[in-house]
């Protein structure tokens, strides 16, 4: 079965809500070549459990789903909470540290941008709005 | 889901983990560590072979688990890091972080 057009899910920013959007991207980014979908499930973990965690707790969150291309999902998630903006405002992580200086968090975003084809935000009016493309053929 | 084995040998908790290790196995490996350190394991062996998924709050997990370990004077070693999981560990730079070993008997070895 191939997409035609996005598909929407309205739901909770709550960490115990993450099987849902994952459950729902999966099912909506059907026929779409994939190998191995770890890759989406991790860009979907990380940003979703960083708006349940971080952005707007117990807020409504709007994701959206389509493809952008014969292996490209196209994902976009729309949520409250203070404009922040996690492609640039997100501290860098020190990947030289030594495991005494390492911080153990942070690494989060940083694998969202490694794995994502594109990673942009925007606020528009009081909401943020993410976009992210993944490819699923590698 | 990921299903959690423990065991102990010698100086060595032995913690094999079988599925995919999201936001709450993460908590349940760290704990599963945290009782055989409790237990008097200086050192942690964790056999990945199995696992196919990890995010960041498994990367959490294990830097958690090894700066413990580091300061009790042990050390958590890796078994089976292979796939989609040492991509992430790679993507990190977590991976120089860890001794790796090939199987739980030469992580032992190394050990002694």
């Amino acid at each position: 079965m191939r997409l035609n057009g996005p598909r929407v899910l309205d739901t909770v920013a709550a960490a115990d809500r993450l099987a849902e959007v994952t459950g729902f991207v999966r099912a909506s980014s059907f026929g779409a070549p994939q190998s191995d979908p770890s890759k989406l499930e991790l860009i979907v973990e990380e940003l979703f459990l960083n708006i349940a965690m971080h952005a707007c707790p117990g807020e409504p969150v709007r994701v959206v789903c389509s493809l952008a291309g014969p292996s490209l999902v196209a994902l976009e998630f729309s949520y409250g909470g203070p404009p922040f903006d996690p492609t640039l405002d997100a501290p860098t992580p020190d990947l030289d540290a030594s495991l005494a200086d390492r911080p153990i968090g942070g690494l989060g975003l940083f694998l969202v941008h490694q794995m994502a084809a594109s990673f942009a935000y925007h606020r528009v009016g009081g909401t943020n709005r993410l976009t992210v493309e993944v490819a699923l053929d590698a | 889901m990921m299903t959690i084995d423990k065991a102990t040998r010698g100086n060595a908790g032995i913690v094999t983990v079988d599925g995919r290790m999201d936001a709450d196995a993460s908590t349940d490996f760290e704990a599963a560590c945290t009782q055989l350190t409790a237990r008097g394991a200086k050192h942690v062996v964790a056999d990945l072979t199995a696992l196919t998924y990890i995010s960041s709050m498994g990367l959490r997990a294990f830097l958690a688990v090894a700066k413990a370990r580091q300061e009790a004077g042990g050390e958590l070693v890796l078994v089976g890091l292979a796939g989609f999981v040492k991509q992430v560990f790679d993507l990190t730079r977590v991976t120089s972080l860890f001794r790796l070993c090939d199987s739980v008997e030469a992580a032992l070895e190394a050990l002694k």
